[in-house]
């Protein structure tokens, strides 16, 4: 863990150099970003560069055909859609919640991300909103770009334009303000989402029965962990492009305070949700729109379908997507019937139904998927009688006093993190050189880090 | 625009976005062009739709399309 922390230092450190002082700052970009991904798993680079080769052409294709503009986009979709599925099955196979997927994993890195720039570069280019780029190097650096790579963010094609292709300017606000949000994100990452991970992973994997608080609260658990996790690993994404002096989109705006599932995914994965809204949820909702309702509706399933799919293929996952589809959809008649409750509720609503539904997620099969369900819903056994043994022991894995510290410690941390969340996300994108901010964070990381267990980011797995 | 949200004693100008309004969203934007094209009798485009940002930018393509009638 050590040798690689400095080695991706190491490599950083001289493609900043390289790309401030070169005249070919965009080709420095590109083999970093190349030597990135080689060095994750070489194999990936043919993938990525097979996939924006094939985007490249065929989006010019698309232009110039005026007649069969609509079957080519539908067969470059569904070129893309296949090889995300063969690939997505492959690795359910393999069991993506297990680690055993990690060879195919490695070389589909970043498929599912970069995939869904290349659907909405066809789009786009056969509505006319935008024209195919001329040079095929810009493109595949597009897709390539290391920093959004692995897990995000969703980026369109003409947003990676205007962030990347611009002439690099110094400037050491840049440097600073990226190291503080890249050190925030591995303190997200390292402290909280990895001490999360083993409490979680007790609940999902270990012995059933379980009281249905106790079922109920894996998917709290497995929320927050999911949460730092991914937000942790955007954090250092986006700290990383700042130091290049280019902005990616934010990706998360405080979504464990959403009061309504709609605030919910206002707020959460947002740059996912902005396209499924852009490419999936306008497109086939626009031919309805003279009933609000239905056009809402259409929406509203459609859309949830394809992000259960974009997870994983499984009807875990479409559970999952299901079970948000019915929560949008009373969100919906009770926004038309101008029904509110308080927010304090509203918030407490949300918690639960996004944890409820965060159990399918992360489920793995449908046999852990009943029997959790079956726990949650067995009214009687509902409330541990025993909390020591029913729910402290549980989360614990039996309880052993270094496990009963780790939760004691993750939640202390937890809950103090959130209580200061919006504080911290401000200094996290300060421009200035704070000497205590980064001392306390890269403590915190060395004192209290997890580095022994070899955790990925949650969201490579898709 | 103030009838459709139901916003009674808001006022809103050109510059007025969906995020000043927090009923405007995607759930109620296809509506709401809907009922626009339904009382200026005209037609938008799904890339107009999709690009509107601001009530100036639907009264700029009002203003184009009944204009060029």
């Amino acid at each position: 863990m050590l040798l690689e922390a400095l080695y991706f230092v190491v490599v950083l450190a001289l493609s900043l150099l390289f790309y401030y002082r070169t005249k070919y700052p965009l080709h420095v970009l590109f083999f970093a970003s190349l030597f990135f991904i080689a060095y994750m798993q070489w194999c990936a680079i043919l993938l990525l560069l097979g996939n924006a080769i094939f985007a490249f052409y065929w989006g010019r294709l698309i232009s110039t055909s005026a007649k069969r503009k609509q079957a080519l986009f539908v067969f470059g979709v569904s070129i893309l859609l296949l090889e995300l599925i063969i690939f997505k099955v492959l690795l359910l196979e393999d069991g993506a919640w297990t680690g055993s997927a990690a060879p195919k994993l490695m070389l589909t890195l970043g498929l599912s991300f970069y995939t869904l720039q290349h659907m909405a570069y066809f789009f786009d280019i056969k509505i006319g909103r935008i024209q195919p780029e001329e040079k095929a190097g810009y493109y595949i650096l597009s897709a390539a770009y290391f920093p959004k790579l692995l897990c995000g963010p969703v980026i369109t094609y003409q947003n990676a334009k205007k962030a990347l292709f611009n002439a690099p300017i110094f400037k050491i606000e840049n440097l600073v303000s990226g190291a503080n949000r890249f050190a925030f994100g591995a303190f997200k990452k390292l402290v909280l989402a990895d001490r999360l991970a083993p409490m979680s992973a007790a609940v999902f994997e270990g012995s059933y029965p379980l009281h249905g608080f106790t079922a109920l609260f894996g998917g709290l658990l497995f929320t927050l962990q999911v949460y730092f996790d991914f937000s942790g690993y955007i954090d250092m994404a986006l700290g990383i492009s700042r130091m290049f002096g280019i902005n990616l989109p934010e990706n998360f705006a405080l979504p464990l305070r959403a009061t309504s599932i709609t605030h919910f995914w206002r707020r959460w994965h947002m740059t996912l949700m902005q396209w499924l809204s852009a490419y999936v949820y306008y497109p086939f909702s626009y031919y309805f729109r003279k009933s609000a309702l239905l056009s809402a509706l259409i929406g509203i399933v459609l859309t949830l379908f394809f992000s259960a799919f974009w997870h994983g293929i499984g009807l875990t996952f479409l559970l999952w997507g299901a079970c948000h589809m019915l929560y949008l959809s009373i969100e919906l008649l009770a926004q038309q019937r101008q029904i509110e409750i308080p927010k304090a509720l509203g918030w407490f609503l949300t918690i639960v139904a996004v944890s409820f539904a965060n159990v399918f997620f992360r489920a793995g099969d449908l046999q852990v998927v009943y029997k959790l369900t079956t726990d949650i819903f067995s009214l009687n056994t509902f409330w541990p009688h025993n909390w020591l043994a029913g729910f402290v022991a549980v989360i614990a894995k039996g309880g052993e006093l270094n496990d009963l510290f780790n939760c004691a410690l993750a939640a202390l941390l937890v809950l103090l993190f959130l209580l200061f969340e919006a504080r911290l996300n401000a200094i996290a994108n300060s421009d200035k050189f704070n000497v205590s901010w980064l001392f306390s964070l890269l403590l915190l990381i060395a004192v209290l880090g997890v580095f022994s267990d070899g955790e990925q980011f949650i969201y490579a797995r898709f | 625009m103030i009838d459709f949200f139901k916003l009674n004693g808001f006022v809103c100008d050109e510059s007025t976005a969906a995020a000043d309004i927090s009923a405007w969203n995607s759930f109620s934007h296809l509506p709401l062009i809907s009922k626009i094209e339904e009382a200026f009798a005209l037609r938008f485009s799904f890339v107009e739709v999709t690009d509107f940002q601001t009530l100036g930018d639907i009264a700029d393509s009002i203003a184009q399309k009944t204009s060029a009638v």
